[in-house]
C-alpha cells in the first residue's frame, strides 16, 4: 500500500489474450515479421527543445516508441559537491502505460540497470572537466515501449540531441542502434514481438565522428561471429542515424 | 425554528454540536490546543518560530509546516491534501514576515473523525497558534456544511457526509466579511454555494464568541498563577 | 572622501527588472489590464489535445496548456472486487509530477503537489459518478475491470490540476476495451484481441483555474510565475449541465462574493470551450 498515491486493489492482472486463429500476414521466406528488411530501422523523428524548464529537451518518435528526455545542468548537486569533474545522473523510466504490461511507479532492477547503462555510454562523450563540482542531470521518460532493447538505443540518441539542445560540450553526439539474431541473421531495431521470439539483444552505442565505440551490451545467447558481424552491422546503423541527429539539429535551429 | 427537520442527533438544521476546546495541554510546546465540535476532535501543537532546516529557509518570511497524522496509521494522500488547504489558508494569516528565516511547525493529531474534520482541524491550529503567541493578522474559524436532501444542515456527521449531495467547508476571519478558504465538493448550483456561505458565516461568529471565552478563561487563569 | 556621483536614473533592462522585482513587474503590466506573456487577465492559453497516440495503452491523451504539457495514459487490468461491492469496478487515478518536467521536483515519491492532486482527483470520482463503476463488472463476485489513470507531467508551466483533469477526462472518453469472458472452471479472464467496447461517460466535469494577484487583479489561467506571485487560487469544476462539481479556494486573502460570482461566468465559458474541443477532436478522429 503506496500511502503517498492512490491506491488500487492490491493485486491485478492482465486478461489473458486469446491466440488469433488467423497468423498474421507474412511473406512465406520473410526473415522477419511485418514484412521488414534484416537491415531495416523505423523511421526516426526527433524534436529539441520541447520542455519549457529544463535546460535542454528532445522527443523522439519511431512507429510505436515514444521518449521524451530532459537535461538539466550543469547544476550543483549533494552528489557532485566534491568531485574535479562533473558527475552524470540519468534516471531512466518506461511510464506506467507505456508497456504491453504496466509497469509500476518505482524504477524496478530494469530500469536502474538502463539508467547506468546509459551514464556509461556517455562517459567518454561529455567534457566533464569543464564542469567541476557540477552535475548533469538526465532523465528519460519512456511514453510508449516497442522494444525494450530499441528503446534504450533510441533514449541515447535521444539524449544526445537533449545535450545539444542545452549547451552541454560534448566530444561528439552519441548514437546507439540495437539488433538481435532472428533465424542466424543480424536484425536490426527489434520490436517487441521480435524480441520476444529472441533470447539475444545486442545494443551498441558509436560516436560516428570520432568512429569510436562508448559502450556495447550484448546479452542472451549469440555465436562469437554473429556479435562480432552485429558490430559492424550496428556501426552502419549508428552512421545513418548520426544523419537524421544532424538533420534534426540543423533544422531546428 | 419552525419547519426545520430534526436530525438523528436531535439536532436541528442549524445547530452545529457543542464545541469544546483545552489549551496549553502540551506543556512541550509553544503553543497547543484540542478542539471539537462534538465527536470530532483534535489535538494541535506549534512548535516557533524556531530554526529552520537550509533547504526550506525562505529569506522573508517564516516558512510554515503543516504535518497532519489521522487517528489510525500513517497519512497517505488524503491527509496532505487537507495539509496543503491548511497551509496556504494560514500563509496568508500568519504575519511570517516578521519573522524570515524561521520555521513555524504546526502538527495535528485527529483523535477522532466524525465529520467536519477539515474545520475542527482549522479551529484547533487556529488556537494553538494564539496560545503560542505567533502574530497573526486575524482569527480564522471554519465550520462545514452539507446538502442532504435538498436542505442546508451545519456541522454535518460522518453519516450525514456519506449520504449528501454536496460538502461545503467554508474558512473566515474576523477582521472581513470575505470567504477566506473554502472547499467545496458535491454537484451544487451557485445559488446553494453562496447561501452556504451566508449560513457557515454565521456559524463562525458563534464559534469566534466561543472562542473569545476560552482565550480569556486562560488569561484569567494565568494572571492568578 | 569621495564624490558621490549624479544620482542619474538607474535604468534596468526589462529582464533584470522582472528577475529583480517580479512583483513590480507584473503590476505595471496589470495596470494597463494585460500581463506580460500578451495575454488579457481573463484569457486562457491555447489548448491542444492529441487522442489515441499511445497504442500500448487502452486510453490516451497528449494535452498542452500553453507551455504545459500532460500525458495520461489508462491501463485497465482485471482484479477481484471489493466484498461489499461485488459488482463495481476501480477508477485509481494518479498525477506524477516528476524532475523531468521542473527542477522545482525532486526525484524520489510524490510531494505534497502532486498527493494533493492525486487526492482531489480521486475525491471528484467518488462523489461526481462520471462513470457507473457497474459498467466496469466482468462477472460479478469474480472479476472486474480496474482502470489505472496516470498522468505525467511532461512541462511544468503552471494550472497543473486543469491540464491533468482534462487529460483524464479526455483519455476516459477514448478508452477501448477489449471484450472479456471470465471462464468459471480456471478463474481467468480471457480477452479478444481487438479493443472494441467503450465507455459511457455519465458526466465530464472540466475545471478552470484562476490566480489572484495583489489582492485585486484575477488572472485566469496562470503560468507558472503568476502561481509563484501570488497566494491564493480559485478553481472552478463544471459539468455540461452547468452545475458546479467542485470549488477550491486556497490560500488566505479573503475574496467577495461579487468577484467569485465574476469568476463563474468565464469559468463556464471555459469549460464548454474546453467540451466542443474535445468533441471536434474526437469526430476527427
Amino acid at each position: 500500500m503506496d500511502k503517498r498515491r492512490i491506491n488500487g486493489p492490491e493485486i491485478s492482472v492482465k486478461p489473458i489474450e486469446k491466440k488469433s486463429t488467423q497468423p498474421k500476414n507474412n511473406k512465406d521466406d520473410g526473415i522477419r515479421k511485418n514484412n521488414r528488411s534484416v537491415d531495416n530501422i523505423r523511421p526516426i523523428f526527433i524534436k529539441p527543445n520541447v520542455i519549457k524548464k529544463a535546460n535542454g529537451s528532445a522527443y523522439y518518435e519511431a512507429e510505436n516508441i515514444k521518449i521524451i528526455c530532459g537535461v538539466y545542468g550543469p547544476r550543483s548537486s549533494k552528489r557532485s559537491m566534491v568531485s574535479d569533474e562533473g558527475t552524470i545522473y540519468c534516471e531512466f523510466k518506461f511510464a506506467p502505460f507505456s508497456c504491453n504490461k504496466r509497469c509500476g511507479y518505482i524504477r524496478n532492477a530494469q530500469e536502474r540497470e538502463y539508467s547506468l547503462i546509459i551514464q556509461q555510454a556517455f562517459l567518454p562523450a561529455i567534457r566533464l572537466n569543464l564542469y567541476p563540482k557540477s552535475s548533469i542531470d538526465i532523465y528519460v521518460t519512456v511514453l510508449e515501449n516497442d522494444g525494450t532493447t530499441a528503446c534504450l538505443a533510441a533514449a541515447i540518441t535521444c539524449i544526445s540531441i537533449a545535450l545539444t539542445d542545452a549547451g552541454i560540450q560534448m566530444y561528439d553526439l552519441v548514437a546507439a542502434a540495437s539488433a538481435t539474431c532472428i533465424k542466424g541473421n543480424i536484425c536490426l531495431d527489434p520490436d517487441a514481438s521480435e524480441e520476444n521470439d529472441t533470447n539475444s539483444k545486442f545494443m551498441l552505442s558509436y560516436m560516428p565522428s570520432l568512429k569510436q565505440v562508448t559502450h556495447v551490451l550484448c546479452t542472451g545467447k549469440m555465436e562469437a561471429e554473429q556479435s562480432i558481424e552485429a558490430i559492424g552491422i550496428c556501426i552502419d546503423a549508428c552512421n545513418s542515424i548520426k544523419t537524421v541527429m544532424d538533420h534534426c539539429l540543423i533544422n531546428s535551429h | 425554528m419552525p419547519g426545520e427537520t430534526i436530525r438523528a442527533d436531535k439536532r436541528t438544521s442549524s445547530q452545529i454540536r457543542p464545541i469544546s476546546s483545552v489549551l496549553s495541554s502540551l506543556n512541550r510546546a509553544d503553543g497547543s490546543a484540542s478542539f471539537s465540535f462534538g465527536n470530532s476532535s483534535v489535538l494541535c501543537s506549534v512548535y516557533g518560530p524556531q530554526e529552520v532546516k537550509i533547504k526550506d529557509e525562505l529569506l522573508d518570511r517564516a516558512t510554515i509546516d503543516v504535518n497532519i497524522t489521522p487517528q489510525i496509521g500513517i497519512g497517505s494522500t488524503t491527509e496532505k491534501n487537507m495539509e496543503r488547504i491548511v497551509r496556504e489558508a494560514f500563509s496568508d494569516v500568519i504575519i511570517s514576515s516578521l519573522h524570515p528565516r524561521t520555521s513555524i511547525s504546526i502538527t495535528v493529531q485527529i483523535t477522532q473523525d466524525d465529520g467536519s474534520i477539515i474545520s475542527t482541524i482549522i479551529n484547533a491550529v487556529s488556537l494553538a497558534l494564539i496560545d503560542a503567541g505567533i502574530p497573526l493578522h486575524s482569527t480564522l474559524l471554519s465550520v462545514t456544511c452539507a446538502i442532504l436532501n435538498g436542505e442546508i444542515i451545519l456541522d454535518p456527521t460522518n453519516e450525514e457526509m456519506k449520504d449528501a449531495s454536496s460538502i461545503h467547508v467554508f474558512a473566515f476571519s474576523n477582521t472581513s466579511n470575505d470567504i477566506v478558504s473554502s472547499e467545496s465538493t458535491g454537484v451544487f448550483t451557485e445559488e446553494e454555494y453562496f447561501k452556504c456561505s451566508d449560513i457557515c458565516k454565521l456559524a463562525v461568529s458563534s464559534v469566534l464568541k466561543f472562542v473569545h471565552t476560552a482565550i480569556e478563561r486562560k488569561l484569567q487563569k494565568e494572571q492568578k498563577n | 572622501m569621495a564624490e558621490v556621483s549624479n544620482k542619474d536614473s538607474f535604468v534596468l533592462d526589462a529582464n533584470t527588472f522582472a528577475k529583480l522585482h517580479p512583483k513590480e513587474f507584473y503590476r505595471k503590466f496589470l495596470t494597463n489590464n494585460i500581463r506580460p506573456d500578451g495575454r488579457l487577465l481573463k484569457k486562457f492559453r491555447k489548448t491542444s489535445i492529441n487522442l489515441n497516440s499511445i497504442k500500448s495503452a487502452e486510453g490516451s491523451c497528449v494535452l498542452k496548456m500553453g507551455k504545459t504539457s500532460v500525458v495520461c495514459g489508462i491501463k485497465a487490468e482485471v482484479a477481484e472486487p471489493r466484498v461489499d461491492d461485488p459488482r463495481k469496478g476501480y477508477i485509481v487515478p494518479n498525477v506524477e509530477l516528476s524532475p523531468i518536467c521542473s527542477s522545482l521536483f525532486k526525484p524520489g515519491p510524490p510531494g505534497e503537489l502532486a498527493q494533493s492532486i492525486s487526492e482531489r482527483i480521486d475525491k471528484l470520482f467518488k462523489q461526481c459518478k462520471i462513470i457507473d463503476l457497474d459498467k466496469l463488472c466482468i462477472s460479478e463476485k469474480n472479476a472486474v475491470w480496474v482502470l489505472y489513470v496516470d498522468v505525467i507531467c511532461i512541462s511544468y508551466d503552471g494550472n497543473i490540476f486543469d491540464a491533468a483533469l482534462f487529460s483524464i477526462i479526455s483519455a476516459l472518453k477514448n478508452l477501448k476495451l477489449p471484450e472479456v469472458t471470465f471462464i468459471e472452471e480456471e478463474g481467468k479472464v480471457e480477452a479478444s484481441e481487438e479493443k472494441t467496447i467503450s465507455l459511457e461517460l455519465l458526466s465530464t466535469p472540466l475545471s478552470a483555474t484562476y490566480v489572484v494577484f495583489d489582492k485585486k487583479y484575477i488572472l485566469a489561467d496562470p503560468n507558472e510565475e503568476e502561481e509563484n506571485l501570488s497566494s491564493t487560487s480559485l478553481t472552478f469544476i463544471y459539468n455540461e449541465q452547468h452545475k458546479l462539481c467542485g470549488i477550491s479556494k486556497l490560500g488566505g486573502i479573503p475574496l467577495s462574493k461579487e468577484l467569485i460570482q465574476d469568476c463563474t461566468e468565464s469559468a463556464i465559458e471555459r469549460t464548454d470551450n474546453l467540451r466542443q474541443l474535445l468533441d471536434s477532436t474526437m469526430k476527427n478522429l
